[in-house]
């Protein structure tokens, strides 16, 4: 019976949608994170100049997930796409040591966005493979995350190309949309 | 006062990568991808020092950054030590590395997952690697104080409106080159090394080709050979040397053209860019973007007729730059128009923050649509699209500008 009455509402009320803004640092993986969610499968792929959109369903959510280029001097574009964004999905890669500091630089100037104030942060802790990748408990305190107010975050370690994690931090995200 | 020193500095030392970068992309050592052979790369592993095409750049990131650091040409900001890194090794030193081993008859696979296994192959399990090769230290660089004195030499001159001086030369020690160049299958290069030898880039003849790049055209550029006429540029004002007569326009649009088919390294380009200001790497550009046509065919995208639109597009001196904006959705795709500053543009990019040119999308319904189709290659495609559209702009910018160079351009 209970069943019956959430199918009829959702038939009548319609899929949930969650608008997700994903970016980070050139090389983070990004790209090959989206493709793998919305085909199972790893593209080769190039560098993104420019953004792609994708519609995933997962939990009977639709995310539409942007997937902007991360190069140093487009960076300043990801501002245009803050607008609705109810979930920002931050990719880092966990191998390079040398950018972190700059990851971390990118992220906080993000999160001081007005249009952001109310978007959760899901950080991808990516290319866990890697031999010297960094951990996500590491990656928290390089990427200052425990030093957030105000903002519901989790970071999860994944492995694009395995698709290891992909799916439990969609899980994350769809948690939190039920929560609001 | 000194947030903004330290600002112009910044920039000047932005400037200068960019220049000697472009000019190392000039050097018919590096105007095909180490890897896959493809003419024009605009991107670079600056660890291991060469220049690569964009499908290359996507493989090389694969390989994660303890092998491969990829940077765009372009789009990301470079360290002077990254540059030097490039200046260093560069492809033909590149390929005498890490392809000494390679079979004679070896043909550079051309499809994705050969190319990768190939990449793979050369610098994951550096499997044709010479054998004696130990890599060099990189040099302590510290081109700030150059910059520095540039600085201080330009407030000793504050009064006279046109910049003389060149950035000082930086002397990059260079690896022995290669004397015998490795395999390059299924291209004859005939680069005289005698004279690159000492001297690869003309840095070391006392004259700075890549100084009038980007910001205040220098007057010094203008033709060694007519000193007369360059003397008197001097003392003409700044502006002046926008306006050549008819004559050396086509002399100098020949010139450029020939220059990128002679192996002696020559000023053109820089004397074409400092009369014409406004058009940045015109020439460079163009080159550009027809040697990134077959590529792109080569991936299989179907765009329809995209030479002909494009050259067209660029030879239109009429072209409305403002109201391309066809009521397109604006919430929905909030920054397409901003993706339309592409290779060699972005230059330019911290002044504006507004972006010139209306969102292309009507322009390019298909481009549009595919973004949302799950095809990834569509994706792509339409991220190529948005570069297309872009080199079209850039045409027809240049095209505005001097509508007899262009037109003696696609001649």
């Amino acid at each position: 019976m209970g069943l019956t009455i959430s199918s009829v509402l959702t038939r009548l009320f319609g899929k949930k949608q969650m608008r997700i803004l994903m970016v980070g640092l050139d090389a983070a993986g990004k790209t090959t994170i989206l493709y793998k969610l919305k085909l199972g499968e790893i593209v080769t792929t190039i560098p993104t100049i420019g953004f792609n959109v994708e519609t995933v369903e997962y939990k009977n959510i639709c995310f539409t997930v942007w997937d902007v280029g991360g190069q140093n001097k487009i960076r300043k574009l990801w501002r245009h796409y803050f607008q609705n964004t109810q979930g920002l999905i931050f990719v880092v890669d966990s191998n390079d040591r040398e950018r972190i500091g700059e990851a971390e630089r990118e992220l906080q100037d993000m999160l001081m966005e007005d249009e952001l104030r109310d978007a959760v942060l899901l950080v991808f802790a990516n290319k866990q493979d890697l031999p010297n990748a960094m951990t996500a408990a590491e990656l928290t305190d390089k990427l200052n995350l425990n030093q957030l107010h105000n903002r519901r975050w989790y970071i999860q370690a994944t492995c694009a190309t395995q698709g290891d994690g992909l799916y439990e931090g969609l899980d994350w995200l769809s948690n939190e949309l039920a929560n609001k | 006062m000194s947030t903004k020193t330290e600002k112009d500095k910044t920039k000047q030392l932005q400037d200068k990568c960019q220049s000697v970068l472009n000019g190392l992309l000039r050097d018919e050592d590096n105007k095909y991808c180490v890897d896959c052979d493809s003419k024009g790369p605009r991107w670079a592993s600056w660890n291991i020092g060469v220049f690569l095409c964009i499908r290359c750049a996507g493989i090389h990131r694969n390989l994660g950054v303890h092998i491969s650091k990829v940077k765009s040409v372009n789009l990301d900001t470079w360290t002077p030590e990254q540059v030097v890194s490039l200046q260093q090794m560069g492809n033909s030193r590149a390929r005498a590395v890490y392809e000494a081993n390679l079979p004679d008859n070896f043909r550079r696979p051309q499809n994705d997952s050969s190319l990768e296994s190939f990449i793979r192959a050369k610098y994951e399990h550096k499997k044709y690697i010479a054998r004696e090769w130990v890599p060099p230290t990189l040099p302590k660089v510290n081109w700030e104080k150059e910059i520095d004195e540039e600085i201080e030499k330009q407030k000793r001159k504050k009064k006279t409106v046109v910049e003389k001086k060149p950035l000082a030369n930086v002397e990059v020690p260079q690896l022995p080159k290669p004397k015998n160049p490795s395999p390059k299958p299924g291209r004859v290069t005939s680069t005289p090394e005698t004279k690159k030898e000492n001297d690869l880039l003309g840095l070391q003849n006392g004259e700075d080709n890549f100084s009038g790049f980007l910001s205040a055209p220098a007057a010094n550029e203008e033709p060694k050979k007519d000193e007369e006429k360059s003397a008197k540029s001097e003392e003409e004002s700044f502006f002046n040397q926008i306006v050549p007569t008819e004559k050396e326009k086509v002399k100098l649009t020949k010139d450029s053209i020939l220059a990128l088919y002679s192996n002696t390294p020559t000023n053109n380009f820089n004397q074409f860019q400092s009369q014409m200001p406004y058009q940045g790497n015109f020439p460079a550009q163009n080159f550009q973007n027809f040697g990134g046509f077959p590529q792109v065919q080569q991936q299989g995208f179907a765009v329809a007729q995209p030479v002909g639109q494009f050259a067209q597009w660029g030879s239109q001196s009429q072209f409305p730059v403002q109201g391309q904006m066809p009521a397109a959705p604006v919430n929905q795709f909030p920054v397409a128009n901003q993706f339309q500053n592409g290779p060699g543009q972005f230059g330019n990019f911290p002044n504006n923050s507004q972006f010139p040119v209306g969102g292309q999308f009507g322009q390019f319904p298909q481009g549009f649509n595919a973004a949302q189709t799950p095809n990834p290659f569509f994706a792509n495609q339409n991220g190529l699209q948005q570069q297309f559209s872009n080199l079209s702009l850039n045409n027809q910018t240049s095209a505005n500008a001097a509508p007899t160079l262009a037109t003696n351009i696609w001649q």
